[in-house]
């Protein structure tokens, strides 16, 4: 772009600049041309009034001659008109020829001398008519004028003649200018013309190939184009695939939900429809005790005794059951001291405490958000693992420890208990799963399913390390 | 022990209204017992008129899981009868002490007093009769 305004603008002011020199060079030439001719004709005409003039003066000779001889009136008349007629030719003469000043010089003398002629004249023609014959003779010379002013009059002509030849040349010079002029206005116009060219050449050769450059970026263009829309149109059904994949994740979450509530709903009906029956069995298994004692002795006792025993164990399993059913549906998420939570356990672990000489360490822990009810049941229920599995003999010793990471609290309960076998520590968390019997560990081995249940209420993990005799610590996330 | 002129069972388990009958009456604390196996058939009952007086049982013992009209609705029915009509105490059961739900909604109703667990044992009676009488 540069490039190319550089170009134009040289050759512009180039090209701009000869052709209004030759213009003005044509126009000058034109004018001097004309001049010339203006020149040209002025010349012809003061050579035809000279010629004229030498004839009016031929003329006036003749009828003055004729008049002198003849005496008739209409001879003088004919001189007089000649002179009028002289008068108005030689001042237009005199205008035409006032540049020239040898010309004008000429032209008195002659005027002078006609003026003197004409005077001598009209003496001799009109003064006395008697008198004609004397003094004819005498003044007869004084008739002949023309002779001396012819000579006067043809060096007149030879001079215009001298001038008109030198403005013809004049002319001719100047035509021949204006010729030569045009001749170099052309050269120079297609001088700037080539050049221009010559310099403009590469250009459109460049715009040229620039222009095939852009038609082939543009077919690329195109076909990017529609690669693209290809592309797009790729995305947007895989978007709606998502779409479509994450409305059906959705909606099997919905029915999952769903699900997990009828099944809530499920385990709270038939655990409490459970209890009845069970209710009934151990009610009257009391009334017939009370009714029958004679009955009931020996063996007898036994039974009854097996028979209360898992009562009592089928009522607390459909009790656990019916609580875990009921996790996170007693009220709302709160605010909750944790340090308050573990001191309020403590206070209800008392007695156990002093009896074992439990020591139970904890961190400086987090208020969290959460439910408050099932919290205090997570931390409650893994500290009266901790003190449950661990043996008679041993002091029971429990840590707390807590860090904090950017979306979770992350906990860790950790006890010198009797530890679980590395292929246990799935199976731990699962709804009444034991690993002990009952006659050494009471429980319906539900304590960490409802730790798990909780800690997944509060979309965290729970999971466990153990070093089998030597202790177990249970790890769990809580999101923040 | 302390005697109660009458008291109203209104469950649907037989076997439950027995137990809790005879518990009752082994106690001592009443003789006069009437057992209701609906809802229904208690409002019934409460509104009955023997010589010109409605029963205006002393001890209501009503429990909540029943079919047809449960405890939450004969409660409503319940505040909605004439002060003639209605009993002295009352207090409801339930077959589980977990629910908290249905703990607190019981604290709605102005007339329940109490809210205990099956099966009323001999505890939780001696306790009701020191708490209420």
């Amino acid at each position: 772009m540069k490039r190319i305004r550089k170009v134009g603008l040289t050759n512009f002011i180039l090209l701009v600049a000869s052709l209004l020199f030759a213009i003005f060079l044509i126009g000058f030439s034109f004018i001097k041309n004309s001049q010339s001719v203006d020149d040209i004709a002025k010349s012809w005409e003061i050579k035809s009034n000279i010629r004229k003039i030498s004839s009016i003066i031929s003329r006036i000779e003749s009828y003055g001659l004729a008049y002198k001889f003849t005496n008739q009136e209409k001879y003088k008349q004919a001189v007089i008109d000649a002179q009028v007629e002289y008068d108005s030719l030689f001042k237009t003469l005199e205008n035409a020829t006032q540049e020239d000043v040898l010309q004008t010089e000429r032209l008195r003398v002659i005027d002078g001398e006609m003026k003197s002629h004409f005077q001598n004249y009209s003496k001799i023609l009109f003064t006395d008519s008697t008198n004609n014959n004397l003094q004819a003779n005498g003044d007869n010379a004084n008739l002949y004028l023309t002779e001396p002013l012819q000579e006067n009059l043809e060096e007149l002509i030879v001079t215009a003649d001298q001038l008109l030849a030198e403005r013809n040349q004049r002319y001719t010079l100047w035509k021949f200018i204006i010729l030569g002029a045009l001749g170099l206005a052309t050269v120079i116009v297609f001088t700037s013309l080539y050049n221009l060219i010559q310099k403009i050449k590469p250009l459109i050769e460049e715009l040229l190939s620039t222009q095939e450059k852009l038609e082939f970026t543009n077919v690329n263009l195109k076909n990017t184009l529609t690669e693209l829309k290809q592309s797009n149109a790729d995305k947007v059904k895989e978007i709606k695939a998502k779409e479509l994949a994450i409305e059906e994740a959705e909606k099997l979450n919905e029915s999952l939900i769903a699900k997990n509530q009828q099944l809530d709903h499920f385990a709270y009906v038939a655990s409490h429809d459970l209890q009845e029956p069970l209710r009934t069995v151990s009610n009257f298994l009391e009334i017939f005790q009370e009714d029958f004692p004679e009955r009931v002795e020996g063996e007898a006792v036994m039974y009854f005794d097996f028979i209360n025993k898992a009562v009592e164990r089928m009522r607390k399993l459909i009790s656990g059951l019916l609580s875990f059913s009921r996790l996170g549906t007693s009220g709302e998420m709160e605010l909750i001291n944790l340090n308050k939570t573990v001191k309020k356990i403590k206070q209800d672990f008392a007695v156990v405490i002093s009896d074992r000489d439990i020591i139970i360490e904890n961190d400086e822990l987090p208020k969290i958000v959460g439910h408050k009810i099932e919290i205090k049941q997570l931390f409650q229920n893994l500290i009266s693992n901790a003190i449950k599995f661990t043996p008679p003999h041993v002091k029971p010793h429990i840590k707390i420890t807590y860090q904090e990471t950017e979306n979770y609290y992350n906990f860790h309960i950790s006890d010198n208990g009797v530890g679980i076998p590395e292929k246990d520590f799935t199976k731990i968390f699962d709804m009444f799963s034991r690993l002990h019997s009952v006659k050494n560990y009471e429980g319906q081995g539900i304590g960490l399913a409802f730790c798990k249940k909780i800690v997944e209420l509060h979309l965290g993990n729970i999971w466990v390390s153990s070093t089998f005799g030597e202790g177990t610590t249970i790890h769990f996330t809580l999101k923040k | 022990m302390k005697r109660i002129k009458n008291v109203l069972l209104i469950d649907d388990s037989e076997s439950d209204n027995f137990y809790h009958a005879r518990k009752i009456k082994k106690m001592g604390i009443s003789d006069n017992i009437h057992i209701c196996y609906s809802a229904e058939e208690a409002l019934d009952y409460l509104k009955s008129e023997l010589d010109g007086k409605h029963p205006q049982p002393t001890l209501i013992f009503l429990d909540i899981n029943m079919p047809g009209m449960n405890g939450w609705e004969f409660l409503k029915a319940y505040e909605a009868l004439e002060v003639s009509q209605q009993g002295e105490i009352v207090l409801t059961m339930l077959s589980n002490s977990i629910d908290e739900r249905d703990k607190s909604k019981a604290h709605e109703f102005k007339c329940v007093k109490g809210f205990y667990n099956k099966p009323l044992d001999e505890t939780y009676l001696k306790n009701i009769l020191e708490t209420h009488f």
